[in-house]
């Protein structure tokens, strides 16, 4: 078993508290808080203080999407939530549907995956750092895994030229275009697959959606499995979905709420194709969104890819005349 | 907020400082919650375990207090839960000891701690992507699929 396996099962129990330090302890915290040992909370303060966090509802948020292969900005319009189990089931079975139908370009040995995708990070100003990161990803991903990655920062001007090739085997977390290939192709299966793997998340139920949702947008999938994995996400609690309209074309965007870190996961699916269009993991502290704008696939490498591969260093950071950035 | 949260900041604490000391620096992360009450979110989890980390950074800094090896292994082996293969949790428990303390941070964010790549991300101050590049190197080396090339000593003495 491989030993990050074994620390996911290691994780410590939660300590109690004992009872009277915890007492003396919120005690001195109110006193040492206002700096003034007379000064008393108030009682709305103390509910605050004292109230679990399970009773606080996070604000839901919408969020925009962008379409695959689109250009530039649209406009999106987001309609009504459906939230009843009813139509969630709905509207994943419908994408279900759309995947096992959608003739897509067929993976195989030999064969590339060719992507573009655009992303971009907001920090909250009060809990993180306020930084804004936009990237431009492009990636040429092999039958086995290797992945030649060309990053850009468009606002900072800079492009990093990266071959990620660390023999890390493949996994549900990192899947490869042949493990993809080997995954159970019923919904059934693949929980059952994934249920004694999963782990990191504040929930099960996270852990679960993290899982289907990366393997969706991984664009590996069979389409049989791509099929089983939204009929899979069907089952999973606190998952909601609503429609949108990306510059007029219908799309399902499914969302994973988790109440006890305040963040969303949510993917945007095409009703057309089922296939990803974008990713969005929020936080109260960020807001990541990652938008794919091209997804193809290539029987070789461009040889002006391999060259620049060949005439840039990774881990170097090139400025837009190809001039490395001093640290 | 205290019922629901010291518990598991105080979990984090004990990695970093042990048993002895953590109930300090929950007192303090809380001490900057409640000045700060209306900035803290709801639920306050992930912003706390932010808190906790500062104040135990800034700890380190001015004693300059530094865990050796066999220090981190018994720290870890006391916390964790008891597995059922003892020789695999050893061995796990020792090669996490042996890493670098920003690989080991990644990985308990996650696996221990319970905080997504994005929270985690933004608790390090690093780009959700850097913060998953970094994650995976840390399992890779932790797997022994890359040469653990930082099993020294730099953080064993002042």
């Amino acid at each position: 078993m491989k030993h990050s396996t074994v620390l996911a099962q290691l994780r410590p129990p939660t300590p109690d508290l004992d009872p009277q330090w915890s007492a003396q302890t919120l005690i001195a915290i109110t006193e040492r808080g206002t700096g003034r040992s007379t000064a008393r909370p108030t009682q709305i303060e103390l509910d605050h203080m004292q109230s679990p966090a399970s009773a606080r509802r996070p604000r839901r948020v919408r969020r925009a999407a962008l379409l695959l292969a689109a250009a530039a900005s649209v406009a999106v319009v987001a309609i009504p939530v459906l939230d009843s189990g009813d139509a969630v089931a709905a509207d994943l079975r419908e994408l279900s549907q759309a995947a096992l139908t959608y003739d897509s370009p067929a993976l195989g040995r030999g064969t590339w995956l060719h992507e573009r995708s655009e992303s971009l990070q907001r920090n909250d100003a009060n809990l993180s750092d306020g930084a804004i990161l936009d990237t431009e990803r492009e990636t040429w991903t092999s039958w086995d895994g290797q992945i030649l990655l060309i990053e850009r920062r468009p606002s900072q001007g800079w492009t990093t030229y990266n071959v990620l090739d660390d023999q890390t085997p493949a996994s549900y977390q990192d899947p490869t275009p042949a493990f993809a290939q080997t995954l159970p192709t019923d919904a059934e299966g693949l929980r059952a697959y994934l249920d004694p793997k999963v782990f990191g998340s504040s929930s099960h139920s996270e852990a679960l959606f993290e899982a289907l949702s990366g393997l969706a947008t991984s664009h590996t999938l069979p389409p049989a499995t791509l099929a089983a994995a939204y009929e899979a996400i069907a089952d999973i609690d606190n998952v909601n979905t609503s429609d949108v309209q990306i510059d007029g074309r219908p799309a399902i965007e499914i969302t994973y709420e988790e109440e006890l870190t305040s963040s969303s996961d949510s993917i945007t699916v095409d009703r057309a194709t089922g296939q990803v269009l974008s990713a969005t993991q929020q936080s109260l502290q960020s807001t990541y969104t990652s938008t794919t704008t091209l997804s193809e696939v290539l029987d070789t490498v461009p040889e002006a890819v391999l060259n620049a591969f060949e005439e840039h260093e990774e881990d170097v950071r090139y400025d837009t005349t190809g001039q490395p950035l001093a640290d | 907020m205290w019922q629901a949260d010291a518990p598991r900041v105080l979990s984090y604490a004990r990695r970093h400082v042990g048993l002895n000391d953590a109930p300090d620096v929950v007192s303090e992360t809380f001490v900057v919650a409640w000045r700060r009450l209306a900035q803290v979110p709801e639920p306050a989890l992930p912003w706390l375990i932010g808190t906790a980390r500062r104040i135990i950074d800034n700890t380190r800094r001015s004693d300059r207090r530094r865990m050796a090896l066999t220090q981190r292994v018994e720290l870890l082996s006391a916390l964790a839960a008891p597995g059922e293969d003892n020789s695999a949790r050893h061995e796990a428990l020792q090669r996490l000891a042996g890493l670098r303390e920003h690989y080991r941070e990644a990985l308990l964010l996650v696996a221990w701690d319970g905080l997504d790549s994005a929270q985690a991300a933004a608790a390090t101050g690093l780009s959700a992507a850097a913060f998953r590049k970094r994650l995976q190197r840390a399992r890779s080396v932790l797997d022994g699929l890359e040469p653990v090339v930082h099993l020294r000593l730099e953080e064993t003495t002042p």
